[in-house]
């Protein structure tokens, strides 16, 4: 009995610290925005603040938001099926080297892609000095639908690497069972394949819409100059443009957060309508369904869609990297290495190296803090984990720049304590705090396919805790904390917003040593410092990759 | 016990994280105190904390050779005059800049009214050029930045003399403008045009936007787009990156209307909550002194001072006609302006 209490009593502080570590991190700083909002100059305002939302102009950015979400979410989807279904069942998935070219677009800035977009399509670009035959179509990369491009192509691997997961992890077994029982293909995929993998799939739209909504480096570098205004766009405005208003830009935020905590329920409400449990400790075997001599469609898709996601923006980022003087064009004579050389010899090799040391930490702390929060939030489903799992998800719902301003606000408070602002330490806290969602997530996504019967078999059998923890459950989601850790790292590496704000004076990261760059500096020597920073990400998810096969060893395959 | 692992790691994630943060408490707490004691006994701490705005190279140059002249510590906070500002405004309840320099006027004038600004009278204040610093010595515009008429030169030879010059049908589409609301320059240069044109202004505004005027984001991203050739102008771009472009041998150059454009003093001031006052002083003599205006004109940025030159490759402040505006009316003004102008352009 007394055994049983101290644990119950363990768990409760336990779960309390975690409620009280999320509230710090996320909760606080958030509500210290929207205090800003309701009571700017500290009269109080209430509801009254909110009243701006009516204007016409708030309502058709609020649509537009909208409108880009669900677009993404389509174009993302698209994009990413076939590759997973390929990467899981068929041929493909031997050559893992595709997995890591695939992340590629999504380790790119947003704002890198998009300018490599543009510098490609616009009068006079890329595409109409190699192709004078695309001078009819390129304009019309400059309205929604190029908006929609640009970002589906930058967040389908998002939605790939859930979808793939899920796919490996359904298992041939019950599709098999369905098999024998004579159900056709497409019975099979309507009754087997897409229930089970709906409640992946489902974690990884909702991710991609809030993060469009909340996207800020495109919107701000395409949308702005098509004049598709957005929240984002509007809150950037608010934030970094005189008159600043912090209070607006709180509501704004606000109803973004609102939006997004909307759509986040309507998630749980769905998964929770399914049975979802696949790892189930039986003997796993591993669909396949080889394509044979069809494959050449599935490489000609893979090298289609490498081609708009990596080809297009990296043709220009490294035509631009390379070039002596823009005014001159693509040509062999302007060719240049100076770039590269200036980015070495002067302050962009420490900056980079800021970067990966800082997104390394940040990557290894926010994993930790991950496995933990999700363990908790999946133990069970009532009010203490929902509000977890809502405080762990919400940094990426409001754009970065809110968070930010909530964090100044929170961590160099007078009345803070924790002298954590304005050294680095703050930019790693930064980096964790908007990038908790995807550990948290990513071991969700996987920890939630675990069934019971694993832990029931080896307790029955005697094992303690401590051997179930070891023995079973931490190898068994080892593969969703690499995940997370690579995505945070990779993220990290590339962090702008707060990077730029928050930085302790005289340090500079690879991102804002590139934002300088394009602001004030060369263009050129931006680029250069993107291509050599996306490298470097490179090099490391490859490393990581190759431990994550040998955690996944226990699939036999 | 399962549970109680679970827990024991994230703790311990949770206490490295607090750890590091108590360090750092330590030493911020001592660093308050010396400053208090310090502030008492009139001594100076030799640390100064600035908040720059760019253009990159020359921020921080001028920290170095005042850190060398000086033997202050210098810790700069440099980025763009909007990260600049949201830094400081999340920073309100507790700041932590002594000197801040910013590339646009009325946020200077803004903060001095709200009583944030400290009151300093440089020895360099008499050789200022006039409207370029605060009469009451609040804030010196010790460098600036003309808007010009920018272009690319393989596109065409010379820029029209005026900005109507612009609505020629042969430079339909090709035609940019940073966007206002990105820009701080180019909004004010909206509001300075309306101004002195009125409702001509607008009409003009209105007969450009039918001959394909476009905004193209922030300064630089206008720029680009000129120097790749997408458009041939930008019209109320800033000068200093046309000449460090051309510098680059990138075909550009850059024109002054006829008519009139706004220079734009770019204000350093001392905050009020400043700890750091003597060394504060110091650094606002350095950037006005002669050595501090060389650096400055070397960016290609105007100097504030008349008796240094601006970069002899570039146009002397004199050369450049003026529109007929004051402050205080685009300070009121601006955001009516702003809006009514996206309405027009968009």
């Amino acid at each position: 009995m007394m055994q049983f209490l101290s644990e119950r009593m363990i768990h409760r502080v336990n779960k309390g610290a975690a409620l009280l570590a999320l509230a710090v991190l996320v909760l606080f700083p958030l509500l210290m925005v929207l205090y800003n909002g309701v009571a700017p100059d500290g009269e109080w305002l209430g509801l009254e603040a909110f009243s701006v939302l009516a204007e016409d102009r708030y309502i058709q950015i609020f649509i537009n938001s909208m409108l880009l979400g669900i677009g993404v979410v389509i174009g993302a989807s698209i994009l990413a099926a076939p590759l997973a279904y390929f990467m899981a069942r068929t041929e493909l998935r031997r050559h893992r080297w595709i997995d890591i070219v695939l992340i590629i677009p999504f380790m790119t800035p947003p704002y890198i892609g998009a300018m490599g977009w543009i510098l490609s399509m616009q009068s006079g670009g890329y595409a109409e000095q190699l192709f004078p035959f695309l001078a009819g179509i390129t304009p019309y990369f400059f309205t929604y639908f190029g908006m929609v491009l640009v970002m589906s192509l930058h967040l389908f691997p998002f939605i790939y690497l859930i979808m793939r997961n899920t796919l490996e992890n359904i298992g041939g077994r019950l599709e098999e069972a369905g098999l024998i029982h004579g159900g056709g293909f497409f019975y099979r995929l309507r009754r087997i394949v897409t229930p089970l993998f709906f409640s992946g799939y489902s974690m990884g739209a909702l991710l991609v819409f809030v993060k469009t909504i909340g996207e800020f480096g495109t919107l701000v570098t395409l949308g702005n100059r098509i004049g598709f205004y957005v929240m984002t766009s509007q809150i950037h405005t608010y934030t970094s443009i005189w008159p600043l208003d912090f209070g607006t830009a709180a509501i704004l935020s606000t109803v973004l957060l609102g939006v997004s905590m909307t759509v986040w329920y309507i998630q749980q409400w769905f998964v929770s309508r399914k049975h979802t449990k696949v790892v189930s400790g039986k003997g796993q075997t591993r669909a396949y369904n080889p394509l044979g001599k069809y494959q050449v469609f599935a490489w000609a898709y893979l090298a289609g869609v490498l081609f708009l996601a990596i080809g297009v923006p990296y043709f220009s980022v490294a035509s631009t990297a390379f070039m002596d003087i823009t005014g001159d064009g693509l040509a062999l004579s302007n060719l240049t290495f100076s770039n590269f050389i200036e980015l070495f010899a002067g302050s962009g090799r420490e900056a980079l190296f800021n970067s990966l040391w800082l997104a390394a930490l940040a990557a290894t702390i926010s994993v930790a803090l991950g496995v933990w929060f999700a363990i908790l939030i999946m133990k069970r489903n009532r009010a203490p984990e929902k509000t977890m799992d809502f405080l762990s998800l919400a940094p990426n719902t409001v754009p970065g720049i809110v968070v930010v301003v909530g964090l100044i606000f929170f961590w160099n408070a007078f009345w803070n304590p924790i002298g954590v602002y304005n050294t680095w330490m703050m930019l790693v806290l930064t980096y964790v705090i908007l990038y908790l969602p995807f550990t948290v997530q990513n071991i969700k996504a996987i920890y939630g396919q675990l069934g019971d019967s694993l832990f029931q078999a080896s307790r029955m059998s005697g094992a303690s805790s401590f051997y179930m923890l070891r023995k079973i459950l931490l190898p068994l989601i080892v593969p969703g904390v690499l995940a997370g850790w690579i995505m945070t790292f990779t993220i990290s590496m590339r962090e702008l917003v707060g990077s730029l704000i928050l930085r302790p004076p005289n340090m500079d990261t690879s991102a804002t040593f590139i934002y300088s760059q394009f602001e004030q500096g060369s263009q050129s020597l931006g680029m250069a410092m993107a291509l050599v920073s996306v490298g470097l990400t490179t090099i490391v998810l490859i490393v990581v990759e190759h431990y994550k096969d040998k955690a996944q060893s226990y699939r036999a395959s | 016990m399962l549970k109680q692992l679970k827990g024991i790691t994230g703790l311990a994630a949770l206490v490295a994280l607090t750890a590091c943060g108590g360090e750092g408490e330590e030493e911020n707490g001592q660093e308050a105190n010396g400053n208090d004691g310090q502030e008492e006994s009139n001594e100076q701490s030799g640390e100064l904390t600035i908040y720059s705005s760019g253009p990159g190279g020359m921020a921080e140059e001028l920290a170095e050779a005042f850190e060398e002249e000086s033997g202050i510590e210098v810790d700069l906070f440099q980025s763009t005059t909007g990260d600049v500002l949201g830094r400081l405004e999340g920073e309100a309840s507790n700041p932590i800049a002594d000197v801040v320099a910013l590339a646009s006027m009325p946020p200077a004038m803004e903060y001095k009214q709200e009583g944030l600004t400290y009151k300093y009278e440089s020895e360099y204040a008499g050789s200022m050029r006039e409207d370029w610093y605060d009469e009451d010595h609040h804030f010196y515009g010790f460098s600036a930045a003309a808007l010009g008429l920018s272009y690319n030169t393989d596109m065409v030879d010379e820029a029209p003399a005026d900005w109507d010059g612009l609505l020629d049908s042969e430079y339909e589409d090709q035609i940019a403008i940073p966007d206002p609301q990105e820009s701080g320059t180019a909004r004010d240069f909206v509001s300075a045009f309306i101004q002195q044109e009125g409702d001509d202004g607008w009409e003009l505004f209105e007969d450009l936007t039918a001959n394909g005027l476009q905004m193209e984001g922030a300064n630089t991203p206008a720029l680009e787009s000129v120097i790749s050739g997408a458009n041939t102008f930008v019209m109320a771009g800033v000068d200093y990156m046309v000449y460090n472009n051309i510098e680059d041998g990138e075909p550009v150059d850059i024109a002054f209307p006829e008519s009139g454009t706004t220079i734009t003093p770019r204000p350093a001031f001392i905050l009020e909550s400043s700890e750091n006052k003597p060394e504060a002083e110091a650094y606002i003599d350095f950037i006005l002194s002669d050595e501090g205006q060389e650096i400055v004109a070397d960016a290609y940025l105007m100097p504030g001072r008349e008796d240094i030159p601006a970069h002899e490759d570039r146009a002397q402040p004199e050369d450049i006609e003026m529109l007929d505006f004051d402050w205080e009316f685009l300070d009121e003004n601006g955001q009516d302006i702003l809006e009514e102008f996206l309405e027009v352009v968009r």
